[in-house]
């Protein structure tokens, strides 16, 4: 379907100087669409504050260059004897104006970014778009989210299927025209082709989308797989659903309102929305096993975590696939796998939670080359994993796979795909919720003898009759109405190793072989903390594996919880043949100190439903739940101190998502938040776990101190991304958001609202100076955009108290920034971080946005040049743009 | 061995401290930083040194990157990249602030902002014991903000405002010290070692509002040459009778107190002829910059050696004026009242502040 684009140039402010001489910069501006003519607006002489107020620039369209490319503005500055000198340049998507619901024009104040400058200024412009006919058979109806639920303006009238799509290209920092384009050429044709690669990728799976009968995608997650020079892979996943606005108006609460129904329950017709030829791929629901036959599989932790284990195709070498071409009927490829990328899901959505799947590849790059269609390879790839998880998922005698993310790791050819989920069995008819018990997800689905592993059920402590694990590891976040026991917290593991410097199979193999015993050492970790901290699940965990040339990484976070129906956590006993009985002794009594602090920390309450292990030792050594850890050198006893450990102090809430379970997090008054982002570099060389310990350690500390002053604290969304750029360099992304809630004293309370006062007293006076210039007076700008200022930036999925009243849907920003004078690289990274976020509130601003949810940075590679002051980052970030209001 | 090479911490909107600002402008390195917080700050001291000095050294990277905008004031209010709502003219207030003894001595040096004085800050650093960061903060800020307002319009400290949005009291600072700087007047701590930086500012504030141009188009940086002048040629047109006169009866009314030292009537006299003498000679740039000096050795010295008191100066002062006024009235140089008004009003002003030793 054509469209019209139109585009004006308005204003620009703050340009750098470019004439060294007057100190001032002629400016001009070019406007470009999908390679058509290039409209040029006038030179601008001798100002940094131009004004072009250019007519209105437009180009005719078609429906998919809408969708698959972006508005380029270039910034120039004139210059008569020598080459005009480029300022920077702005890009622009304009899938948010195609949107139904979402205004179909933008405009604001965007930063003016360049790849080897930064920002430099910024420029106002105002784009519409206007489409000629109907936009129902276009794909650019569909709504993407980042969001893991439905944003509370929607209801949710069905869950279709899982989506996924993928798209391979050369990197053009790879081919041979690299070698003699100028950086900045080189770095802007990367930055566009990354943009337009996603916004194809997105376009493809809208079609999948509509083809399905839906109209949105959530828990929609996007990835550059930077393979080198075997190219760039874009591969996206996601939750295909019928949204429909929320009719009782906006609710503050994300889960309540919320209705959910399958369209093979007794929903009501009219609520299917279009396209009913197609037949819903979704009713060929995969069978429950009642036996399990799989019989390679091990278990991968022997304390019995309810995880499937994970196995390890062939790793060597890349497999050899006998299946024939993907069915053409895409539809019912995506019946075969009932996984969604949703994170919470209303209650009565899941019956029981069998446990994790997982499945992992090793494959060496150059082996997968010769096959045909590339995209094709690694659509393979992905399938077989997918299938694997599948299988596991119905080992464990469950119906679907929830909190559902896949992950790769790349090292030079060796790349490693993960995919895991949480395995559960979905309600045929979550409406008919008669006699629903809350403790039932947690109860064990599958009939326990006849299971491949080796686990201890126990009574549910709730109801009694429902046997359940002793630990319960999820994906998604704690499901609505399930009893816990005291509060929840942030819990966070790590297994590192070095490796040898190999290449091809030798580094293939070796990585195969070594990762299960990585794997091993995590979990018991992860128990070993889970049982200190007196809890016995975690909920929402994220496992980030990371693979360099000389070390392999491995990290689990989440939020831990006392589940009520689980037994209460065993407590750990030491045992030591070798060293002397005091030492032991003194382990065995900080173990059971730290063991109390965090039961009355955490607000466990230790009532005659915690009978048998009590906190007595002695007495519980003739029971079989204790778990007994050997140790038998120095560094076991190191890592059992490590776990003793905690990472932050006593007052502060923790937690991987927006809540912590067992606290409502509206209840928490909302004063003021910090988005908080760490980076943290090493060299490798010499690194040990302890090290890594005391490292990650010391990053905590240092995002605890910076809010130390406020007495009731809450960090949440707490992130790992790790990432190995180079030879032996490690890099270390946490983010999270502070939300400070009651400053320490009344005093510095008064203070905070004094500066608040005075500075609303500022701003209006300083604006006054500032816009004294006449404004333009275009109807377009009387509605126009906030102040980028005043947008939010936040990486949790909802804000207690705002209001959600209108949701722009994702939006996503790649940027590259190259420096050959990086006089410190801490500081550079920093500078491009805060811009990127800038540009990223512009974004926001401009569609008349004030707050971006689910903000994350997707991507962070960070390249040293071989001179020492040289440095590139690239940088993907990307969030769901919304406007709210606040309860007053 | 590892090593940790980055370790950087973005917040957004920016969570920095006041106080480690305050060290980092005072041009404290890290390792005296860290020892300043936890002398001063006890939430400090449930943690680790090097989590403090991490934390320190994360902000004064922060800082760094804001410097740059705290130069352009406009460009940190319009700045998309820096997001602080609450603290920025916080910032701006301390950024620009001034140490009394760093701006006593660079005023004191009778140049302006040149090259050579920039060079001669390590002198000023050991004299004052004020670090060379802070020192070369505040010499650049002055030369920078008299970069720009020089040669515009109006009042000097309202340009100030206007562009820096600094606080009044620290826009009159800076003009003060822009008027010392660009009329070259003499301030030499060796010559004149009793004017402390404070009483310098607010007399030239003074001399700023009193004498300064009206004419279109000038600034308060400018000297009103059209007054001097006058007041020069008080000397031509007021004869020497008539001062003697005017000495007489402001004697005369003096006299009858007992109250009063003995040589008070002599000194009083004393006064009125220098008084006269140095307003005469005003009109000369060479006198005109050595206006404190002078004010300072020919008035207040002999006046305190001859055991006189600061409010036996104020009497004096003001029983001048009122017998100058007679006396004029008396021999019909009515016209001549205003000019001497205007002369004695800004010199009273800042004898008294100049006296408050």
């Amino acid at each position: 379907m054509p469209g019209i684009v139109k585009v004006r140039i308005l204003e620009g402010r703050d340009l750098p100087v470019m004439d060294r001489a007057s100190e001032l910069t002629d400016a001009y501006v070019d406007v470009k669409f999908h390679e058509r003519n290039i409209f040029r607006t006038q030179v601008c002489p001798k100002t940094l504050c131009p004004k072009w107020n250019s007519d209105w620039f437009t180009f005719e369209v078609d429906d998919e260059q809408i969708q698959e490319d972006l508005l380029q503005i270039k910034v120039f500055d004139k210059d008569t004897v020598t080459a005009n000198d480029p300022i920077g340049k702005v890009h622009v998507s304009l899938v948010p104006l195609t949107s139904p619901g979402n205004p179909n024009y933008l405009t604001g104040w965007f930063p003016i970014f360049d790849t080897l400058h930064g920002i430099r200024g910024e420029i106002k412009i105002i784009v519409k778009v206007k489409y000629i006919s109907d936009t129902k058979q276009s794909s650019c109806g569909v709504k993407f989210f980042y969001s893991k639920t439905v944003p509370s303006i929607y209801q949710l009238v069905e869950v279709k299927s899982f989506v996924e799509e993928l798209v391979i290209k050369d990197d053009p920092e790879y081919k041979w025209i690299d070698k003699i384009r100028t950086t900045r050429a080189s770095n802007e044709a990367r930055q566009l082709l990354f943009l337009r690669l996603a916004a194809s990728l997105q376009r493809k799976i809208g079609n999948k989308v509509l083809d399905l009968g839906g109209n949105a995608v959530i828990g929609y997650r996007q990835c550059f797989d930077l393979e080198g020079s075997f190219g760039v892979v874009v591969r996206a996943i996601g939750t295909c659903v019928t949204i429909e606005e929320n009719k009782h108006g906006p609710c503050s609460s994300p889960t309540s309102g919320l209705t959910l129904e399958l369209r093979s329950g007794p929903g009501p017709a009219d609520q299917i929305p279009v396209t009913p030829e197609y037949d819903s791929p979704h009713k060929v629901l995969p069978l429950l096993l009642k036996q399990s036959s799989v019989s390679k599989k091990h278990s991968c932790t022997s304390e019995s975590l309810s995880d499937t284990g994970t196995s390890f195709p062939d790793a060597t070498s890349p497999v050899q696939f006998n299946f024939p071409i993907i069915q053409p009927k895409m539809a019912s490829n995506y019946a075969d796998f009932p996984f969604y990328t949703m994170g919470s899901f209303p209650s009565g959505f899941v019956t029981n939670i069998g446990g994790l799947v997982s499945s992992r590849s090793v494959r060496l790059l150059d082996k997968l080359e010769s096959m045909s269609e590339e995209s094709d390879t690694r659509d393979k790839l992905w399938l077989e994993l997918r299938k694997e998880v599948r299988t596991h998922m119905k080992t464990l005698g469950c119906t679907a796979v929830i909190g559902y993310s896949e992950q790769s790791t790349i090292c030079d050819k060796l790349c490693v795909l993960s995919a895991i989920g949480t395995a559960v069995i979905r309600n045929p008819s979550p409406t008919s919720s008669e006699d629903f018990n809350p403790c039932k997800p947690c109860h064990i689905p599958y009939n326990v003898q006849s299971s491949p592993f080796n686990i201890t059920p126990h009574s549910c402590a709730v109801c009694g009759s429902g046997k359940v694990p002793d630990i319960l590891l999820t994906t998604i976040d704690i499901l609505p109405d399930t009893p816990v026991n005291g509060n929840g917290c942030f819990i966070q593991v790590q297994a590192f190793r070095t490796k040898k410097k190999q290449t091809g199979e030798n580094s293939a193999r070796d990585i195969g072989q070594q990762l299960p015993f990585l794997e091993y050492e995590l979990h018991q970790q992860l128990s070993h903390k889970l049982r200190i901290k007196g809890m016995n699940a975690v909920v929402g965990i994220r496992y980030e594996l990371c693979v360099g040339e000389t070390a392999v990484l491995y990290i689990a976070s989440g939020t831990a919880v006392y589940l009520s129906p689980l037994p209460p956590a065993s407590p750990l006993r030491v045992r030591c043949d070798t060293a002397e009985s005091t030492q032991v002794d003194k382990l065995q009594e900080a173990i059971q100190a730290a063991y109390e602090k965090n039961v009355t920390c955490y607000n466990i309450s230790r009532s005659d439903s915690i009978s048998g292990p009590g906190p007595d030792l002695n007495l519980s050594l003739t029971n079989k739940d204790v778990i007994v850890v050997d140790i038998e050198d120095p560094k076991d006893e190191k890592k059992i101190e490590n776990s003793l450990k905690t990472l932050f102090p006593d007052h502060m809430f923790t937690s991987s998502s927006s809540s912590v379970p067992g606290i409502n997090g509206d209840v928490i008054p909302f004063e003021s938040a910090h988005m908080l982002t760490q980076i943290c570099r090493i060299d490798t060389p010499g690194l040990e776990t302890a090290d890594l310990d005391k490292i990650i350690n010391k990053n905590m500390q240092l995002l605890c101190f910076k809010l130390r002053k406020y007495k009731s604290c809450f960090l949440s969304n707490i992130r790992f991304n790790v990432h190995m750029p180079d030879d032996d360099e490690l890099v270390i992304l946490i983010s999270a958001i502070g939300t400070i809630s009651l400053p320490v004293s009344p005093a510095v309370r008064a203070v905070e609202s004094t500066k608040r006062r005075f500075h609303r007293f500022l701003s209006s006076a300083s604006n006054e100076i500032r816009f004294c210039e006449e404004e333009l007076s275009s109807s377009l700008e009387g509605s126009g955009a906030l102040t980028n200022s005043a947008v939010q930036l936040t990486p949790a999925d909802h804000i207690p108290g705002a209001i959600i009243q209108h949701c722009y849907g994702h939006l996503s920003v790649f940027l590259i920034r190259e420096s050959a004078d990086v006089r410190d690289l801490s500081s550079f990274t920093k500078n491009f971080i805060m811009e990127a976020q800038a540009i990223m509130r512009a974004h926001v601003a401009s569609l008349g946005g004030n707050i971006l949810f689910e903000f994350r940075i997707n991507e962070l590679v960070l390249i040293d040049g071989p001179q020492k002051l040289q440095a590139q980052i690239l940088l993907s970030i990307s969030g769901d743009a919304a406007n709210v209001s606040y309860e007053s | 061995m590892y090593k940790v090479d980055i370790m950087s911490c973005v917040s957004d909107p920016l969570l920095i401290e006041e106080d480690v600002f305050n060290l980092w402008l005072a041009g404290l390195t890290v390792d005296q930083a860290v020892d300043k917080r936890y002398k001063k700050d006890s939430s400090c001291s449930s943690f680790d040194r090097t989590i403090v000095a991490l934390d320190t050294e994360d902000q004064y990277q922060t800082f760094s990157l804001l410097e740059p905008l705290l130069r352009k004031p406009p460009a940190l209010a319009s700045s998309p990249v820096v997001n602080m709502p609450f603290i920025t003219d916080t910032l701006l207030q301390q950024y620009y602030s001034l140490d009394a003894v760093v701006a006593r001595e660079l005023v004191g040096r009778g140049q302006k902002m040149t090259a050579k004085l920039r060079k001669d800050l390590d002198i000023i650093s050991d004299k004052t014991g004020i670090p060379m960061k802070s020192c070369l903060r505040q010499y650049d800020n002055i030369k920078r903000i008299y970069k720009e307002v020089d040669e515009k319009e109006g009042k000097v400290s309202q340009n100030i405002q206007r562009y820096y949005g600094l606080s009044p009291p620290l826009c009159q600072q800076y003009a003060a010290i822009i008027y010392i700087v660009d009329n070259r007047i003499d301030v030499a701590p060796r010559k004149i070692p009793n004017l402390t930086y404070t009483a310098l500012v607010k007399c030239v504030v003074v001399l700023m509002s009193e004498w300064c141009p009206t004419s279109e188009g000038s600034s308060d940086m400018d000297i009103d040459r059209a007054f001097l002048k006058e007041l020069h040629s008080l000397k031509d047109r007021v004869s020497d009778s008539m001062l003697v006169g005017m000495i007489n009866h402001g004697s005369e009314s003096l006299k009858n107190n007992p109250d009063y030292p003995k040589n008070f009537v002599s000194e009083v006299r004393k006064l009125a002829v220098k008084l006269m003498s140095i307003g005469y000679s005003l009109v000369h740039t060479k006198d005109y910059t050595d206006i404190f000096i002078d004010l300072d050795e020919m008035i207040l010295c002999p006046w305190f050696n001859a055991g006189l008191s600061l409010s036996h100066l104020e009497l004096g002062l003001s029983t001048l004026l009122g017998s100058y006024v007679t006396a004029a009235q008396n021999t019909g140089l009515y016209s001549t009242i205003p000019i001497f008004e205007k002369y004695l009003r800004c010199v009273t002003s800042c004898l008294l502040v100049l006296a408050n030793r």
